[in-house]
């Protein structure tokens, strides 16, 4: 399909959680590479998405995804405390392979994943927000979890025959 | 007991359940009685389309376009009729969601000199096909 044919944005998204991550799960994990058709896609759009993981050290991998979810947060003050509540609902996944992965090994590979047609758009204000996320998780053996996070924007319109 | 009563009426639009659903892009139209129960020197009559959030969160809210409609004595028992007309956006649609909702709505108001405003609003649905 045409919408494939788009030469694909080079997000080139290291995707960290933190200093944490960085410091310990990064010693035996490169960070993960995103990358996506179309960050900005429509409601009802197909978009394809690429990742590449790369292996310092032997690992084992027990468990991987990468999901397409949809999260809302209501943040809101009670008292002196400021608190953000959230809802997520994975909408699509895909499994990532498992197995033992040797030293300087990259696992690579995509997917496509559809913003429901029936869905939302991204919105973003003050004390609510509706984002659209792509979700990389691996569970790696003995060692600190891989997850991270790569945020869509999704616009206000309607992709028909997508 | 308010000082006056207002009907707000959207016209057109498609029916979808007890309110009505209009595109975005499309144009709004509508008009409001309001019936003072006592003479009211409006510093202005303002017909306002706008949004607002409902749910777990801390309210979030914005006015997208704005009519004045009317500047002067409103007096008791008497209704008048404004008309208004706006042009809608693309977004944000209206939203009902587990902790989020979104909320579109013509918002009237009086504004009177050293008190409250007086107002009434009439919800609808912002939504594509």
């Amino acid at each position: 399909m045409a919408l494939f044919g788009v030469p694909f944005i080079l997000i080139g998204l290291l995707l960290i959680t933190g200093a944490l991550w960085r410091s310990v799960a990064g010693v035996k994990i490169m960070p993960p590479v995103v990358s996506v058709s179309n960050p900005n896609p429509m409601v009802g759009e197909t978009i394809r998405v690429q990742w590449e993981l790369g292996f310092r050290t032997g690992v084992t991998l027990q468990d991987g995804r990468v999901e397409l979810l949809f999260r809302e947060s209501a943040s809101y003050t009670q008292g002196t405390d400021h608190r953000t509540d959230t809802h997520e609902e994975i909408e699509e996944f895909n499994e990532l392979p498992i197995g033992e992965m040797e030293p300087g090994k990259n696992l690579q590979g995509h997917t496509d994943f559809t913003i429901p047609a029936t869905g939302m758009h991204s919105f973003k204000a003050e004390n609510n927000q509706l984002a659209w996320l792509l979700r990389l998780r691996v569970n790696v053996m003995e060692w600190p979890d891989l997850e991270d996070e790569f945020e869509l924007d999704v616009q206000p319109q309607r992709a028909w025959g997508s | 007991m308010s000082p006056a009563s207002f009907q707000i009426e959207i016209r057109e639009g498609e029916q979808e359940g007890e309110l009505v659903r209009f595109r975005p892009g499309e144009r709004l139209q509508g008009s409001v009685r309001i019936t003072p129960d006592e003479d009211l020197q409006a510093r202005h009559v303002f017909a306002r389309l706008r949004w607002h959030t409902e749910g777990r969160g801390d309210r979030d809210e914005a006015v997208i376009a704005e009519e004045d409609l009317y500047q002067g004595m409103l007096r008791a028992g008497t209704p008048v009729y404004y008309s208004f007309r706006f042009t809608l956006p693309n977004g944000p649609w209206s939203y009902a969601g587990h902790y989020v909702n979104i909320i579109w709505e013509v918002d009237v108001s009086i504004d009177l000199a050293l008190a409250r405003d007086l107002r009434d609003q009439q919800p609808f649905v912002l939504a594509p096909d």
